[in-house]
């Protein structure tokens, strides 16, 4: 008998021009799982990454990712009308990868194994595959995961409170009232930690350079 | 005082990103400040590429929570 394939769930195209708040007000006023499915596949890509970034380990991050949608999905009734929903879910994903993080007691001890296995192909490129790719040149390649490897050493060096502004404001992208809102500190809190963090990178790369 | 790391990476309010593009037009020393504050996220553009999510991520992770759901509604009902 044929093995019957599955169709993936996708979020209803119908919802893709809804705003976060208006898709989150949906579900939690009619129960409209729809719009949390779109919620969900809209911050699959982006939630992921930070999470990926915070924890340093794929298997981790999603968990969180599952842990940190189940609480939205547990927790609706504590949405508010008025209330931004980008900040509120980075701040329960936040919260969700620091349960990640005492429950596997790992964070201090991220091992070169875990870093290997970030999810992303290219740390665990091999120079052999990087001969035998056409385009960037092997070199090239060698030159950016070295940078990649880098940035992200030195980004997991910084100490936490600045390290996660940097997450969410140069990585995520989000504005500086919502990483104050997801840190629940006031903005000029977090522009001065992303200046110290920018400062510290700068020194580390002068040094490195 | 112009926030130019602030705009560089997109953490200002729309109104004040204008208001910043503003000002970056009409004055090239402004301008120059901007080029040189750029210099400051050099570190971190080496890891600029966002990863791909595991395969279905999203979709598995909705069918588990609409599951829960309706046995959670079940078992009040």
């Amino acid at each position: 008998m044929p093995e019957v394939q599955k169709t993936p769930r996708t979020a209803p195209a119908s919802l893709s021009n809804e705003s976060d708040e208006a898709l989150m007000l949906r579900f939690r006023n009619h129960d409209d799982i729809g719009a949390f499915e779109s919620l969900v596949h809209r911050y699959e890509r982006p939630l992921y990454n930070y999470l990926l970034r915070y924890l340093r380990n794929a298997e981790l991050a999603e968990e969180a990712f599952q842990g940190a949608f189940s609480r939205v999905h547990q927790k609706r009734d504590l949405y508010t009308e008025g209330r931004r929903f980008r900040p509120w879910l980075y701040s329960i994903a936040t919260n969700q990868a620091i349960d990640e993080i005492r429950r596997e007691g790992r964070h201090e001890a991220a091992s070169l194994e875990q870093r290997r296995s970030r999810g992303d192909a290219e740390t665990g490129t091999t120079l052999l595959e990087m001969l035998e790719a056409e385009t960037p040149s092997p070199y090239e390649q060698l030159e950016a995961s070295e940078r990649r490897d880098w940035t992200r050493r030195a980004v997991d060096d910084l100490p936490e409170h600045l390290r996660t502004v940097v997450l969410l404001v140069y990585f995520q992208g989000l504005k500086y009232r919502e990483a104050a809102e997801v840190l629940e500190i006031p903005v000029g809190t977090v522009k001065s930690r992303l200046n110290t963090a920018l400062g510290m990178l700068n020194t580390a790369w002068r040094v490195k350079h | 005082m112009h926030d130019y790391l602030g705009y560089l990476c997109g953490a200002l309010e729309v109104e004040e990103t204008t208001r910043f593009e503003e000002t970056v037009n009409s004055d090239g020393e402004i301008r120059r400040q901007l080029e040189i504050h750029r210099r400051a996220f050099v570190p971190l553009t080496g890891d600029c590429e966002d990863c791909s999510p595991p395969e279905s991520l999203a979709a598995r992770v909705c069918e588990m929570l609409c599951k829960a759901g309706k046995a959670a509604k079940d078992q009040a009902g």
